[in-house]
């Protein structure tokens, strides 16, 4: 799982490289954010940019990682492509986590906003 | 199953299966099945709308085979046939594993009707839930040991569409 992370006014920005987040590498998906969210960063922002196709295991494994962020610090998804987007939309996870259409819209919110 | 009928107005559509794959149950081979499968109906000129759903639909159903319908320890065969009907695609996918609970498909309700709490949000069971929410026909059947779900998915039609974008 190809997965980078940088810190962006005071904010952690995960990006994920790979196309896909499904059954196949969902495990994995969520050690690797615990991995690199293991920083003093409130606020992380997932951008989904480059991910064409999430499935259920995929969505459960974001929600896993939300959790795993404890109930101090948050989790906002951006840049979700149409596909990811549905999932996201059917399931009304997007009325769980804050989604923003771009990353620079994500950081241009304040985390309490 | 399937109706291989005769359609009124299915004569410029191929009688044969768009697609028909057997493989091992693993997510690794859904993925690639998944994805050839896709690429398949792209070529056919499904819209980026109707392969979404399509995309969404498969996997799941795929990969409840292999978490449900085989022991991780040892897997078997899923056979996915995929036909084009007016205004469908037909999805059949055979399986020899363990029927489905009560030798019904599940109802698929959202896993977070009883949890409410930021720390009880479950982690699973919306697969079944996508399923649901996007496709209206889905027929499960057991015979001679062996799984059919046949899914019926509406395409190209515009009151779908924006049934599915509300």
């Amino acid at each position: 799982m190809q997965m980078t992370s940088k810190e962006i006014d005071g904010a952690l920005v995960v990006t994920v490289m790979d196309r896909r987040i499904d059954a196949a590498v969902a495990v994995r998906f969520k050690d690797r954010m615990q991995e690199l969210t293991g920083t003093t960063a409130d606020r992380v922002i997932l951008d989904l940019s480059q991910v064409d196709f999430l499935d259920s295991s995929g969505l459960g494994a974001v929600v896993g990682s939300m959790k795993q962020l404890g109930r101090q610090r948050t989790l906002d998804l951006a840049a979700l492509t149409p596909t990811v987007e549905k999932v996201f939309r059917i399931t009304r996870m997007d009325r769980v986590f804050r989604i923003f259409d771009t990353l620079d819209a994500a950081l241009g919110e304040a985390a309490d906003a | 199953m399937p109706d291989d009928g005769v359609m009124p107005n299915g004569a410029d559509i191929p009688p044969g299966p768009a697609f028909d794959e057997t493989f091992p149950s693993d997510f690794r081979w859904v993925r690639r099945i998944v994805q050839n499968a896709v690429n398949t109906l792209a070529d056919l000129g499904l819209s980026t709308e109707d392969l979404g759903s399509f995309e969404i639909v498969l996997a799941e159903a795929l990969n409840n085979v292999v978490e449900h319908a085989y022991p991780a320890a040892s897997p078997g065969k899923v056979r996915l046939l995929i036909k084009r009907r007016p205004g469908a695609l037909m999805i059949e996918i055979r399986d020899r594993g363990k029927p489905m609970p009560q030798g019904r498909a599940p109802l698929g309700n959202h896993p977070m009707t009883e949890f409410h709490q930021h720390d009880a949000m479950p982690e699973g069971g919306y697969g079944w839930y996508l399923i649901r929410e996007i496709v209206r026909d889905l027929v499960y059947d057991r015979r001679d040991d062996e799984n059919f779900l046949v899914i019926r998915l509406g395409i190209g039609d515009p009151i779908l569409d924006a049934k599915s974008s509300v």
